[in-house]
């Protein structure tokens, strides 16, 4: 999280200084003490969670996988002039234990083009589909599949 | 000669967002229903915007503007789904016929696979 | 030779962009609900983000990106705000409407 705080400090600037950098060295300890006080941050959080980027990585490159493909179906879709799309409205439920799977699960429905959350109660996820093709892969799909082994493997 | 491959690699970038933009603005017209146009929205908002911002990185004056660039594309596929989930949300409770748009599936998906599996 | 390359390429993508921003105006304006309205107003938000940044290559400024930050951040609070407001009134409506109903079925009692 340090670090993190400390590539937006230099990002935002535009500039490279040793001025920056020490002052950048400054805030980053200031914003991350702050975050450990009062957000939940800790150390020892942080270390569970840096073994843990290149899952997150894995899952980001299979996003942008998932979001070509459904951008790919819906822009033909909309192209075929004759085709009249059936919506379709459906519930599930995901399996997912931690609330921050099921936010992340959400979120990525939702930018995947074609389908969108629309309710997120416990576990029961209430999605709008465009049509009936694009509801199958919703509740046994690679993303839930994905982050069950995250939850799963921790 | 870097400074063309440069250039054409932003061309190609931009110009496909740009058409992807064009097939965004045509399904924002051409679905009857105001959550198959979110749909319609997504399309623009995810890979049209990506797409475009990532060909103008590639071109940027420096390296710390094409930083920022990707930090905007980030920032943007974060905020994104938040407003088009609430705005659905909205429209799903705000409107009293919503038979006459969609097909509602009171169960769950794995309940009607299960039905289909003992139908079988 | 390059220089010129790039105005053209930067130009007529913004004259692109000003005429689908011009479509969803025509939307915004047409939608028959106020999602349609809302939805409208984010595309073209979308819109000028992208115009922001072709600016930052365009003109060689590269504190235009931070603009284009604090545009995105806008238009994201802006949905945000719409959507709840609209969410909250038409909940009062119901409300309301509930209570008036209440209240017309209490008086027809008392007639009879």
């Amino acid at each position: 999280m340090f670090f993190v705080y400390f590539a937006l400090w230099v990002v935002l600037n535009g500039k490279w200084t040793t001025e920056i950098a020490a002052f950048g060295l400054a805030f980053a300890a200031i914003a991350y003490f702050f975050s450990c006080r009062f957000m939940g941050f800790s150390l020892k959080t942080d270390a569970r969670l840096m073994i843990r980027a290149w899952q997150a990585v894995r899952y980001g490159v299979m996003l942008l996988k998932e979001i070509l493909n459904a951008n790919l179906a819906v822009m033909r879709m909309v192209l075929d002039l004759d085709f009249e799309p059936k919506p379709q409205l459906v519930k599930f439920n995901s399996g997912l234990k931690k609330e921050r799977h099921r936010v992340v699960l959400a979120n990525s429905i939702t930018l995947t083009p074609g389908t969108i959350t629309c309710l997120l109660e416990g576990d029961e996820f209430l999605v709008h589909a465009l049509d009936e093709s694009l509801v199958e892969g919703l509740d046994d799909g690679v993303m839930i599949t994905r982050l069950k082994e995250m939850e799963a493997g921790k | 000669m870097i400074e063309w491959i440069r250039f054409i690699l932003t061309a190609l970038l931009m110009i496909a967002g740009l058409v992807i933009f064009g097939i965004s603005t045509l399904g924002v017209f051409r679905f009857k229903y105001a959550v198959n146009r979110m749909h319609a929205a997504a399309m623009g908002d995810t890979l049209g915007v990506g797409l475009c911002l990532v060909g103008l990185a590639v071109s940027a004056p420096d390296f710390f503007v094409a930083a920022k660039i990707l930090m905007v594309v980030i920032f943007f596929w974060l905020s994104a789904p938040v407003s088009s989930h609430l705005l659905c949300r909205l429209e799903i409770e705000t409107n009293e016929r919503l038979h006459k748009y969609m097909t509602v599936h009171e169960k769950t998906l794995a309940q009607e696979r299960e039905e289909k599996e003992e139908e079988a | 030779m390059i220089d010129k390359a790039y105005e053209l390429l930067m130009a007529a993508s913004l004259g692109v962009m000003v005429i689908y921003a011009m479509l969803c105006l025509v939307r915004c304006i047409r939608g028959p609900r106020i999602s349609d309205r809302v939805l409208a107003v984010n595309m073209i938000g979308t819109l000028t983000i992208a115009m922001v940044v072709v600016f930052v290559v365009l003109l060689g400024e590269g504190s235009l990106v931070d603009i284009a930050l604090v545009y995105a951040a806008i238009s994201f609070l802006a949905v945000i705000l719409l959507s709840k407001v609209y969410l909250g009134i038409y909940k009062e409506r119901k409300h309301e409407e509930a209570l008036l109903a209440a209240k017309a079925q209490a008086e027809g009692g008392e007639e009879k």
